[in-house]
């Protein structure tokens, strides 16, 4: 195999080549499959890990900040449990109701997860690894589609290696009553890479909430790479809500991929508070009028993490609309990256795009980049954004504090205030108390 | 109960409190009247604790205790309260949490018990009624959208919740019609007892018909230049303030 | 609303689908033959009777040329220019430099003359009672012909002419100052111009003097297959004030024609520099034929505590535009202002924009960014803001609208928001719509053509950029709006 396009490549990046080298026969999946791997570990052998010199990643140099690649996480059967599940999510967190299947280095442990509940309730479910031995044709189209986005190195990468994760498939008209609750915990006593893969397919008019939560098992640091891909057929709803809190040596990099069809409606939610360095992405694709979705979230960072979101909505057809809104909390030394772009195609007349970020600096030496973009070809569309970046207002914090409330309480008031605005995106009201109670938490609890 | 001797206090480098005297005994409302820039949101500020404001002389005794030295925070526990001449708004945060997180920090500050959910809510019905103010208000992000007349009452709702011993009026009848300015002057009316005092700055004579002082004092310059009683409102309501440097009524 | 009226009055006036400024001269030049290499730097600094250090900092940026890459990251499309086919130095035959306006070529005034602009002082002040005077540095192809009202400026100790005057006048201030705020590593076409600049202006403005009349210098480039590469350096010394303005024509040409500019601000304490643009460079035609690359680098330099730097532009012309004239907000308590209208029609690209660079204390600084893209055109606003770990209080409000006028053409917004300090305070808005149906409506119930309603209600969209500019620019300006619209509309 000729892996030679790239002329520099980092001890990582020479890394993830042999890595791949040394799993790809026992990476699960028929020829198919082994033909997707191929071409995108070739994408990336040309591409390498990507550095501040590429626009996308301007804010996020991975190749520097990946100086190892640790072997992939082996399936295990460490004990988890509800304990567990308490120590990575907290309580409120843990005890959401809803159908929770459980996913350690990408496998579906099954004796935590209640795939049962699911099927009964009709919706189609497999483990990701078993369904790529033989893979049904609508789990092929969601491979194909991510794999046809070119040049996005960590998708590719993810494309290349990934072990497990789940497939999920709404039938038409299905809508699901409780929250599909995919919980990824993963760790060991020695670092391990763990690339998992999720396919969500809404068949036409089906609806539900999927939430994703990330966290840590054991001691040592975890790079994970996953991706979720979502195929929205017209009039469905999805509403994808994920909770980042991974231990402070994870490097945590992320995709969600959405296709929306006609009158659908894809809303994403995003809490990140843990991980080293994160990398959140979401795109969102509109392939058919009268779509719209919401993307909205939250960064809580201290000490020397560094979290960057990147979003892109296209707008390849009219009469769609995009609301954006993030903000970010920054302690310490850490850094947050906002990035959203906005496009709209030529004939995506009537779009209408709005986007918004703001951080709140609670530390001299924390830092802010933001690139909010537009880009549009359409004349009849409303567009904007909006970007802001201050510290926590005096005046109002005076007010407080002259209503008896002591400086501590009074910050955090405003923090939560704050941070507040971008939960309002969750209506569902336990989701919301749940992530109100992890705010809360990291909140009162300052960096050692 | 209040003593304020000698004060002098800058802003941005400016002297704008330049040696005033004050005494409020238990029980007592006065008025603080005077031009615009005479400094009285300065004193109120002063008195509250604000960050910008620096004190280079003279002192300020509450109860005995060395108020300056005191937190902003530490004074509302104090019995200290400020109505706002603009009343900050605060996103994301709910009138009545607003309202909770403060009665309770106050009490537990004073070594009191904090409130259980059902004590509080019949507490603030009740207050809030006397006040016209609708519980669907509470539940609207703190001052948000509120009118100028909603601002105000919730500011006198929150001075009967915190049960302070000096409540200072910063300009309280700014912005509030005939009818709104009753409610509020009931209000605080209603507040008026042997243990506490109070502190009404106004610019104008109007809202003291309705909240009725023992003392007036008029401020100039940074100090108090007369002082007498309900009578001199009246006059100065008739003569202006062109005898206590304000151009603007002078000209 | 006059302002509205005569906009309306002035499109009225216009030959339809003219390039205005589009004809040429036949004039008598000299040029170096085609191509860059260390000798034809040698031959223009001989050209120019240059001093020793210059052409050593001329080689020293050739040199470094040579190790460069042309930019890409900008949203401009345009085929590979061969920089070995290229004139870079053309000057009229007569160089030894006019003595006076009567010694100067007067087939060169006569093309001032079509330009509208008065080279003959006795021409300004018989003009309107009361009229504000303007001194003008006239820069024909790469070498100013001619800077009047020399003598009252020097009355005041103010210092305008051309650079390679002031390199041998005051080698003393060009030494000190050129270079160091757009230095000749800085990017491929600054570095280029560093290389082979032929001239330009130099301004200086001595301590505490406040600049008794505008400034303004008008280029032209006229000859073929000529990369005309100007240099202006404008120094504002302690509490000094000056406002500048330049304009830029060209002749209509099939080929393209390249533009690479360096202009530098320095603004000590308590100065202040407006700087103003209006360029109008030939755009192509309407297929997209011929038109000028606009490849400029400029950058004001608020070295003093208290200093203010002020960009005003107005980009009408050029095939492509690549721009971000940027202030470095270095003193405390300095500002820095950017107030842009970039209009694209026909083939034309724009991408242009500012950079804020909040270094020192209490820096404060403000963006108004007006696009307005219409026919097949690209126009994109990138700038950048950012605030260093020092800078304290740094405050900074940046308002981008961009308008539509047509489904073929495209708007683009590409804002970079750098905090590095937490009392820094961003705002950063952009919007993006087309002109409002109802207003159009409005309008033409009022009787307006759609392409009179067209170029009030742009007029009336860039009103707050418009406000800065020189009273006696704007007028003129807003037609050039009109005209710059033609065709956009129907």
């Amino acid at each position: 195999m000729d892996l030679s396009v790239q002329q520099f490549r980092s001890e990582a990046e020479q890394a993830l080549l042999d890595l791949y080298e040394r799993s790809v026969d026992a990476l699960p999946g028929d020829a198919s499959v082994a033909d997707l791997r191929q071409s995108a570990i070739r994408t990336y052998a040309g591409l390498g890990l990507p550095h501040r010199r590429i626009e996308a990643w301007k804010y996020t140099d991975l190749r520097a900040a990946i100086a190892e690649i640790p072997p992939l996480l082996a399936e295990s059967d460490a004990p988890v449990d509800g304990t567990a599940f308490e120590a990575a999510f907290g309580k409120a967190f843990a005890q959401l109701p809803a159908y929770r299947v459980v996913l350690v280095a990408g496998a579906v442990r099954t004796e935590l997860s209640d795939v049962q509940g699911l099927r009964d309730a009709g919706v189609e479910f497999g483990a990701l690894a078993q369904m790529l031995e033989s893979p049904p044709e609508w789990l092929m189209a969601s491979l194909d589609a991510a794999s046809a986005s070119g040049d996005d190195v960590l998708i590719a990468l993810n494309t290349a290696l990934m072990t497990g994760g789940v497939a999920l498939r709404l039938p038409e008209g299905l809508t699901l009553q409780k929250p599909v609750h995919l919980i990824h915990l993963d760790g060991a006593d020695t670092p391990g890479s763990v690339y998992t893969r999720n396919v969500l397919v809404a068949g036409e008019g089906a609806s539900a909430t999927v939430l994703e939560s990330f966290g840590t098992l054991g001691r040592a640091g975890v790079q994970r790479n996953a991706v979720t891909t979502v195929s929205l057929a017209a009039k469905s709803a999805i509403h994808h809500i994920k909770l980042q809190r991974e231990a402070l040596e994870t490097i945590h990099l992320n995709a969600w991929v959405a296709n929306v069809g006609a009158d659908a409606r894809y809303d994403a939610f995003q809490v990140s508070m843990g991980a080293a360095l994160a990398r959140n992405q979401v795109s969102v694709r509109f392939a058919g009028k009268d779509a719209a979705t919401d993307i909205s979230g939250a960064t809580l960072a201290r000490g020397k993490q560094h979290c960057d979101t990147t979003l892109v909505v296209e707008h390849d057809v009219p009469a769609c609309e995009s609301r954006e809104l993030f903000k970010l909390v920054l302690d310490d030394e850490s850094r947050g990256v906002f990035q959203g772009k906005i496009v709209v195609a030529r004939d995506a007349q009537k779009t209408d795009g709005k986007q918004m970020s703001q951080a709140l600096l609670l530390s001299e030496t924390a830092e802010f980049d933001s690139k909010p973009e537009l880009e549009i070809y359409a004349d009849d569309v409303v567009c904007g954004h909006g970007a802001t970046s201050g510290q926590i207002d005096e005046d109002l914090l005076f007010y407080l504090r002259a209503r008896g409330l002591p400086e501590a309480q009074a910050r955090a008031l405003l923090i939560q205030a704050f941070v507040g605005e971008a939960f309002e995106a969750l209506d569902d009201e336990a989701i919301g108390d749940a992530f109100a109670a992890v705010s809360a938490e990291w909140l009162g609890s300052p960096a050692e | 109960m209040l003593e304020i001797k000698n004060l002098h206090a800058k802003v941005d480098g400016r002297e704008i409190l330049n040696g005033l005297d004050l005494t409020i005994p238990a029980g007592e409302v006065h008025a603080i009247m005077g031009p615009n820039g005479s400094g009285k949101s300065t004193l109120s500020y002063v008195l509250a604790g604000k960050d910008d404001y620096e004190v280079t002389d003279g002192s300020v005794t509450w109860k005995g205790e060395d108020l300056l030295a005191m937190e902003p925070d530490e004074r509302a526990a104090a019995g200290v309260f400020l109505a706002f001449q603009y009343p900050m708004e605060i996103p994301g945060v709910a009138t009545m949490t607003f309202l909770r997180s403060a009665v309770n920090a106050v009490r537990k500050a004073r070594g009191e018990e904090e409130y259980s959910t059902p004590d509080f809510l019949r507490t603030v019905k009740e207050k809030a009624k006397d006040l016209k103010i609708d519980m669907e208000m509470l539940r609207r992000p703190l001052n948000v959208g509120f009118s100028g007349g909603e601002k105000k009452r919730n500011e006198i709702l929150q001075m009967s919740l915190l049960e302070p011993g000096l409540c200072i009026l910063d300009e309280t009848d700014s912005g509030l019609d005939i009818d709104a300015l009753r409610i509020v002057a009931d209000g605080v009316n209603a507040l008026r007892s042997p243990e506490r005092c109070m502190l009404v700055i106004t610019h104008y004579q109007r809202l003291l018909n309705h909240i009725v002082p023992d003392r007036v004092h008029v401020l100039s310059k940074g100090r108090v230049a007369r002082s007498g009683g309900p009578e001199l409102a009246l006059e100065l309501e008739k003569s202006g303030y062109a005898d206590y440097g304000d151009e603007a009524t002078a000209a | 609303m006059p302002a509205v009226e005569q906009t309306v009055e002035r499109v009225k006036e216009i030959d339809v689908d003219k390039y205005k400024y589009g004809f040429s001269t036949d004039i008598e030049s000299v040029r170096a033959p085609k191509g860059l290499s260390e000798d034809i730097v040698r031959f223009i600094s001989a050209k120019k009777g240059e001093p020793e250090w210059l052409l050593d900092w001329r080689l020293e940026a050739y040199r470094r040329w040579r190790t460069m890459q042309e930019p890409t990251w900008a949203k401009v499309h345009y085929p590979k220019i061969d920089f070995e086919d290229l004139y870079y130095y053309a000057a009229p035959k007569s160089t030894e430099g006019p003595k006076s306006l009567d010694e100067v070529d007067p087939e060169l005034l006569r093309t001032y003359e079509k330009l509208g602009i008065p080279l003959k002082e006795q021409e300004v002040l018989a003009g309107v009672q009361g009229a504000p005077k303007v001194a003008v540095d006239a820069v024909f192809d790469s070498v100013s012909v001619v800077t009047t009202f020399k003598e009252e400026l020097a009355k005041a100790g103010v210092i305008f002419c051309s650079i390679s005057e002031a390199v041998k006048t005051h080698p003393e201030l060009v030494k000190k100052y050129l270079g160091s705020v757009v230095p000749i590593t800085d990017n491929f076409y600054a570095t280029l111009n560093s290389a082979v600049f032929s001239d330009g202006s130099f301004v200086y403005v001595p301590e505490g003097v406040r600049c008794p009349m505008e400034l303004s210098t008008y280029f032209r480039i006229n000859a073929e297959n000529t990369g005309q590469f100007e240099r202006t350096l404008i120094i504002a010394d302690k509490g000094a004030y000056v406002s500048y303005l330049e304009g830029c024509t060209a002749p209509m040409r099939d080929e393209n024609q390249l533009h690479a500019a360096v202009v530098e601000l320095v603004a000590l304490e308590d100065a202040e520099i407006k700087y103003s643009t209006v360029q109008n460079w030939y755009p192509g035609d309407a297929e997209g034929k011929g038109g000028v690359y606009n490849f400029v680098t400029k950058r004001g330099d608020c070295r003093g505590d208290r200093s203010k730097i002020s960009w005003t532009q107005v980009e009408t012309g050029s095939a492509i535009t690549w721009k971000y004239p940027s202030c470095i907000l270095r003193g405390h308590g300095s500002r820095g202002e950017f107030y842009s209208i970039a209009i694209s029609n026909g083939y034309q690209q724009v991408d242009s924009g500012t950079k804020m660079i909040h270094l020192g204390r209490d820096t404060s600084s403000r963006i108004i960014s007006k696009g307005i893209a219409a026919g097949f055109s690209d126009n994109t606003y990138r700038g950048l803001v950012s605030a260093h770990r020092k800078a304290t209080n740094a405050r900074n409000f940046t308002c981008c609208d961009s308008l539509l006028i047509g489904d073929r053409c495209g708007a683009h917004t590409v804002p970079y928001i750098e905090a590095k300090n937490s009392s820094a305070t961003f705002e950063h808005e952009a919007t993006t719509s087309k002109i409002s149906d109802d207003q159009l409506f409005y309008c033409l119930s009022r009787g307006l053509s759609e392409e009179e309603a067209v170029a009030l209600i742009v007029n009336g969209f860039v009103r707050d950029v418009l406000q800065q500019l020189p009273m006696e620019f704007m007028a003129e300006t807003q037609k050039l709006i009109g005209i710059s619209l033609e065709g956009s509309v129907g």
